[in-house]
């Protein structure tokens, strides 16, 4: 069996770093040893990360990582069994109008069915003492209005995503928690989304936490990545430290992957697979690894430096595989 | 707090829920009292018949009572409050918005306890119409009394209050199905195998018991003290509903 191995261990107590050239002011995100247990099962184990004001941060790691639940617990839609999940400095049940600071977008929302686009977001903003001008201001911006005043239950899956960054932004929020906005878009939606969302972090200034398990969704607009897996903080930091701090990775072609990828990984390289045949292995020298072959007799079709992309380390850093 | 109650009623007009149950319950209502008038009285299905049979204020007040089948529509009315919006997932929405939970809770009661008094108006106007219709249509007199008037006064208390309840009910049930089935299964079911086995408990329950006091029929307590075990009930169940609110996590 081939297991990930973490080349960056951010979970040590006292970490919760906050990424180089946060102002000193609180960040806009900040979790400190959050823990959420359900039962046996860790869905968050002791995660610390921060997110400093005015960027756009991807919240990166497989289907099952601990993501929604760590978003939940930002937002109070769920306690944590230890640690603290802040925004904007404060635990959000404490924030007097919550709305108009932290728009949140959860795979958690729904509609209800029979109401409309136009309702749904006019029963956001009465709650929120906003105006119903806003409801129409945001049905242009997210481009529905031709859909405002029909039923939700006949919304495509990009109409509902587009209603849910709607609803985020009803507030005029400074900081927005965007939880897989990308899901259910189709590519010309996932571009949409992708200007839609750096426009409001770089020509508007808000933060974005945007999480994906798509890592091509979000690479190309975040300035900042954290990467978690299984609940525990991989790593975090600039996109161009991550990668940096992965370095080069080495792309091994061999009918003996498995065994190859075994011994690799018994020297603690960080081995993921990436294909039937093929290997993306780092942490070793191109050397040892012709040398581990060639001592085991294992034949190898190519073996090759390569630089590695946010893609490959978010690979190899969260890929597990098994035989 | 006012804005969030309007918020709750905003919810209550922008679906078909409230709506429809009161349609479903006011053409029951109507129905049932036409039949009344039908059938009763003598055998020839005399339309004089029915009506000779209501001279007194307590006749008059007992045929307008199936009114109070509105209580059940109510209770399950709120009890979708909560859990409607678990089902459809819109409770995170609400709680992004309003994370004091009580908050929502008390005013889904306050809203749910307008609509409740506005169901069992709207219910008992109908079953009023059909009667006094029927009695002026057979030039039959009206016995008007104070009863009467206690009675339609009632019913629309009781639905509100029912209404209230039954928030508090799906409160502590999210799941909607499992709301709905115990509220009508305690009315339906375990308050009326209680009553028949063991009576003297029955008298103390809250729809059996508090139903009994109000018709006037309870024999120990009296009409006010009929609302006021209601409204115990009431208070503890939303009591109930509201911590378990608090202390849950949102899937």
């Amino acid at each position: 069996m081939i297991e990930h191995v973490s080349l960056v261990d951010g979970s040590g107590p006292d970490s919760a770093p906050i990424f180089a050239g946060a102002p000193e002011t609180a960040p806009a995100v900040e979790v400190v040893h959050l823990t959420k247990r359900y039962g046996d099962t860790t869905a968050v184990d002791d995660l610390s990360f921060a997110i400093s004001s005015g960027t756009i941060a991807g919240f990166l790691g497989p289907n099952g990582a601990g993501k929604t639940t760590t978003f939940r617990m930002l937002v109070g839609l769920a306690t944590p069994s230890s640690g603290s999940a802040r925004v904007l400095g404060a635990d959000y049940r404490s924030l007097e109008g919550p709305i108009r600071r932290v728009g949140a977008m959860l795979e958690v929302s729904g509609y209800h069915p029979s109401r409309t686009a136009r309702n749904h977001l006019r029963l956001l903003a009465r709650t929120a003492g906003l105006p119903d001008s806003r409801v129409d201001e945001l049905l242009a911006l997210v481009e529905l209005e031709d859909a405002a005043d029909r039923a939700v239950r006949g919304f495509s899956s990009g109409m509902r995503q587009r209603l849910g960054l709607a609803s985020a932004l009803i507030g005029d929020p400074q900081l927005l928690l965007l939880d897989e906005p990308a899901n259910g878009l189709d590519p010309k939606g996932i571009r949409w989304l992708r200007q839609f969302l750096r426009s409001l972090a770089h020509d508007e200034g808000r933060t974005v936490f945007v999480s994906s398990h798509v890592l091509a969704e979000v690479a190309q607009m975040v300035d900042e990545v954290v990467i978690i897996d299984r609940g525990r903080l991989i790593t975090q930091g600039p996109v161009d430290t991550v990668v940096a701090h992965m370095g080069r990775g080495l792309v091994v072609r061999s009918p003996d992957a498995d065994r190859l990828g075994d011994l690799l990984h018994a020297r603690e390289a960080t081995v993921s697979r990436t294909g039937d045949e093929q290997l993306l292995v780092s942490g070793i020298d191109i050397e040892e690894v012709g040398r581990i072959a060639a001592s085991n007799g294992l034949t190898l079709f190519e073996l090759r430096e390569e630089g590695m992309s946010l893609e490959d380390t978010f690979l190899a850093l969260t890929a597990t595989e098994e035989k | 707090m006012i804005r969030l109650v309007g918020a709750e009623l905003f919810k209550l007009r922008t679906t078909r829920l409230y709506l429809g149950l009161l349609g479903v319950a006011t053409g029951l209502v109507v129905v049932t009292t036409a039949l009344y008038f039908l059938l009763a009285g003598d055998a020839n299905l005399t339309i004089e018949g029915a009506a000779e049979t209501i001279t007194t204020p307590a006749d008059l007040r007992s045929v307008l009572d199936v009114s109070g089948v509105a209580v059940l529509f109510t209770l399950v009315l709120g009890a979708t409050a909560v859990s409607s919006e678990d089902r459809h997932r819109t409770i995170a929405a609400t709680f992004l918005l309003t994370p004091q939970r009580s908050k929502v809770v008390a005013a889904k009661v306050a809203a749910y306890l307008v609509a409740g008094i506005v169901f069992g108006l709207v219910v008992e106007v109908a079953a009023t119409t059909v009667a006094l219709g029927w009695l002026t249509a057979t030039s039959a007199p009206i016995p008007w009394g104070s009863t009467v008037i206690a009675g339609l006064a009632l019913t629309p208390v009781a639905t509100g209050l029912a209404a209230g309840l039954g928030v508090g009910i799906g409160a502590a049930i999210p799941n909607q199905l499992g709301a709905v089935l115990v509220s009508i299964g305690w009315v339906m079911l375990v308050e009326q195998l209680i009553g028949g086995l063991l009576p003297k408990v029955g008298e103390w329950l809250p729809f059996a018991g508090a139903g009994l006091a109000i018709t006037g029929e309870h024999p120990h307590m009296g009409t006010a003290g009929g609302l006021g075990l209601f409204f115990v009930y009431f208070l503890a169940v939303v009591a109930v509903g509201m911590v378990v609110t608090r202390r849950r996590d949102i899937a």
